[in-house]
């Protein structure tokens, strides 16, 4: 079997279910994970650096779940949907990290408003003005918002990944887009 | 406001993105044309994407970083198992506290059960290990018939037998 998945070459991988690349991976080949990693490292860094707003945090954050899906390696075989499962990780951990910035600020007295500050230096400033406005919609329209437009997903995924129905999904997004006008009015 | 209106927003999200086929296209656009608020609500939703396009179609650069992370992940990987074998550990070691607890709990309610039959006072029976030792020799005889499930025997027998040191 590891021979057979050993001679699979790079475009092999690609046709691969999720399902399947975790199988390989269990059963010992780590090219498997590899391409798992290649298939959402990418929209998950997006999603994850827009809702906590710092590169740093952002990658510590990627890595952490990457980390927390490989240490439920035992189960990983029993997760039906793991892009799901993938995203949920994420999303809650950005809410952690969000939460315990928030409650460090109230600590701290700290009189600045509690959108999170933006010290990506490779992300221009109307970028980062925007982000500011995304902070301040509502937790499910954000993540709705977020989810929709940094990492692809479908409106049926979203509701899988936070826990409300496609339909809700698409009321927050309508809702998040149009209060993001309304709140940046005169800005752009 | 009818029906259909109910779920404007999910339908007009549905509609700009093609989500729709050919007849609920046509439904929609008519309701539309015939319903000002929803009329009011499409445009409006129509501007705000026209509007916030640059921020909703953008790409990112900072993925690189990302792509980098990888090896790490893959050496850390197993750091987590040395605290999960500890954890499984304290875990293990709690449960067999746990279990002799409840062992000597259930065995000390079979020793108080006795004693009710008996007709000795419970709460008098509570100390009862610690007064077999200055207790006098008739006492002894029930303390410890009730303790260990015997019958009476001679007071040296139950002395010899017993592994109770008494002063």
């Amino acid at each position: 079997m590891k021979d057979e998945i050993g001679a699979k070459g790079k475009n092999d991988y690609e046709r691969l279910s999720d399902r399947e690349l975790i199988q390989m991976f269990l059963d010992g080949d780590i090219m498997a994970f590899n391409e798992f990693y290649r298939r959402y490292y990418g929209a998950l860094f997006k999603f994850i650096i827009s809702y906590c707003g710092d590169t740093h945090i952002a990658e510590d954050t990627l890595q952490e779940v990457f980390l927390k899906l490989l240490g439920f390696k035992v189960r990983l075989g029993l997760i039906k949907n793991i892009k799901k499962y993938l995203y949920s990780i994420a999303v809650n951990r950005c809410r952690d990290m969000v939460s315990a910035r928030k409650r460090e600020m109230v600590f701290n007295g700290s009189e600045r408003e509690m959108g999170m500050t933006y010290n990506t230096s490779d992300v221009n400033v109307d970028i980062q003005i925007m982000n500011q406005f995304v902070d301040k919609l509502p937790q499910t329209q954000r993540e709705v918002l977020l989810l929709r437009t940094k990492s692809d997903l479908q409106f049926s995924e979203i509701g899988e990944i936070l826990g409300i129905s496609e339909n809700s999904a698409k009321v927050n997004y309508f809702y998040a887009v149009t209060s993001l006008k309304k709140m940046m009015g005169g800005e752009y | 406001m009818n029906k259909y209106c109910k779920n404007i927003e999910a339908r007009i999200v549905d509609c700009l993105d093609g989500e729709l086929n050919l007849k609920e296209r046509q439904l929609f656009l008519a309701h539309i044309n015939e319903c000002s608020v929803c009329k009011k609500k499409y445009e409006e939703f129509l501007s705000a994407q026209e509007h916030l396009k640059p921020f909703l179609n953008r790409k990112e650069i900072v993925e690189n970083n990302a792509r980098n992370l990888y090896s790490t992940i893959m050496e850390n990987r197993h750091k987590g198992k040395k605290y999960t074998k500890l954890v499984i550990a304290a875990v293990s070691l709690a449960l067999l506290i746990v279990l002799m607890s409840v062992y000597s709990i259930i065995s000390f309610d079979k020793k108080l059960q006795r004693a009710r039959e008996m007709e000795i006072s419970v709460d008098y029976f509570v100390d009862i290990e610690e007064e077999l030792i200055n207790s006098d020799e008739h006492t002894f005889k029930i303390y410890y018939t009730v303790l260990y499930g015997h019958e009476f025997k001679d007071f040296e027998e139950i002395l010899k037998e017993s592994s109770i040191v008494r002063p």
